[in-house]
């Protein structure tokens, strides 16, 4: 490589660093105006609910992350994407209800058809029966629905906020909402520190690759 | 039977479609914000990605945790509050594989110092005078 090609690479490398530091601290300064709103917003709920209401005798004995960092490779440096699981609203988290509803109807309905037909005559009784079997058809998947249902939620998520109770105080989702709002925050700021380490080890190979041809110059 | 190679295979495919994890070291107000975030996990083990440190808390137990973090693969980011990580410095400093990655962060009491940050002290060292001559 020629001594202008590196003295060209090493000012674009300067000019791009110096928009990533700039970036840097601009997330930085994000992360810490969320963090600040976190922190008071965490000391409020303590102030309503009491100084050991909030604290590390609420956390859960069994945790599962909401929260998944990806990381995948960007011109040589890594770049952090964060994917986040959104908790099922019930307490328990467990078991979809739609479908063990729309059983009960069905279930009764087949009942009153029956009743029905014992009173009605023979030939409307053979048609009622046809779809008697429609019926028995319909309960049966019905049935093979609410089973996989239980089956593909296994897991229950719980929302962290429910360590602290049912109806918590409106800071502490908020104190939530703040530092959900952080952990985003962070994996910008985590990606800009790997850019910057990576363009500070280019930077210092062409510093490197200068000298030498300096000498050779000379 | 299940071939222990293919389970091995299928536990390995449902971890990198898990994704990697966030883990913490600070004050109780940081760890609980950040587990209100839904990072918190406890693993078949018992444990946590996160670590409380109190006033009695040791700097060895410290130091010890933040290498637990290091040496776990599955986890991508280690959030330390600033004024905890300067008791650790010199581990910090000698942290130089870009995963997992530590990010220096405030503490209710202590604000982010920007000219104590291993990352951005790196980047300061670049611009060496006797670079220039």
């Amino acid at each position: 490589m020629e001594l202008n090609t590196v003295c060209e690479r090493l000012d674009e490398l300067v000019v791009e660093l110096f928009d990533k530091l700039e970036a840097l601290t601009a997330a930085r300064k994000r992360m810490d105006d969320h963090m600040k709103q976190g922190f008071f917003n965490l000391a409020k709920a303590r102030y309503s609910l009491g100084v050991k209401g909030v604290g590390q005798i609420q956390y859960a004995a069994i945790m599962e992350p909401l929260v998944h960092v990806h990381v995948s490779d960007e011109d040589g440096s890594n770049k952090f994407n964060l994917d986040r699981i959104i908790p099922s609203k019930s307490s328990s988290g467990a078991v979809k209800k739609v479908s063990f509803l729309d059983q009960e109807s069905k279930v009764r309905r087949r009942h009153t058809g029956k009743r029905d037909e014992e009173n009605d005559e023979q030939k409307e009784g053979y048609e009622e029966g046809g779809e008697d079997d429609d019926e028995i058809a319909e309960l049966s998947s019905g049935i093979e629905d609410l089973e996989m249902d239980q089956v593909v939620d296994p897991h229950s998520l719980q929302d962290p906020l429910r360590w602290f109770g049912i109806l918590v105080p409106p800071c502490l989702r908020h104190g939530q909402h703040s530092f959900n709002q952080v952990i985003a925050v962070s994996c910008q700021v985590a990606s800009l520190q790997s850019q910057v380490d990576q363009l500070r080890l280019e930077y210092r190979q062409l510093l490197r690759e200068k000298q030498q041809l300096l000498q050779q110059s000379a | 039977m299940v071939c222990p190679h293919k389970a091995l295979l299928s536990n390995m495919a449902r971890m990198m479609k898990a994704g990697k994890l966030i883990s913490v070291i600070g004050d109780e107000d940081t760890c609980t914000g950040f587990l209100l975030g839904g990072i918190g996990e406890m693993n078949k083990e018992r444990k946590p990605n996160f670590l409380v440190v109190e006033k009695d808390t040791s700097v060895s137990e410290i130091e010890e945790t933040f290498k637990s973090f290091v040496q776990r693969s599955d986890i991508a980011v280690i959030l330390i509050n600033q004024n905890i990580a300067e008791l650790i410095r010199h581990v910090i400093d000698a942290h130089s594989n870009p995963i997992p990655a530590v990010l220096e962060i405030p503490s209710k009491d202590h604000p982010y110092d920007a000219s104590k940050d291993s990352i951005l002290r790196r980047a300061k060292g670049m611009f060496n005078p006797d670079d220039f001559r």
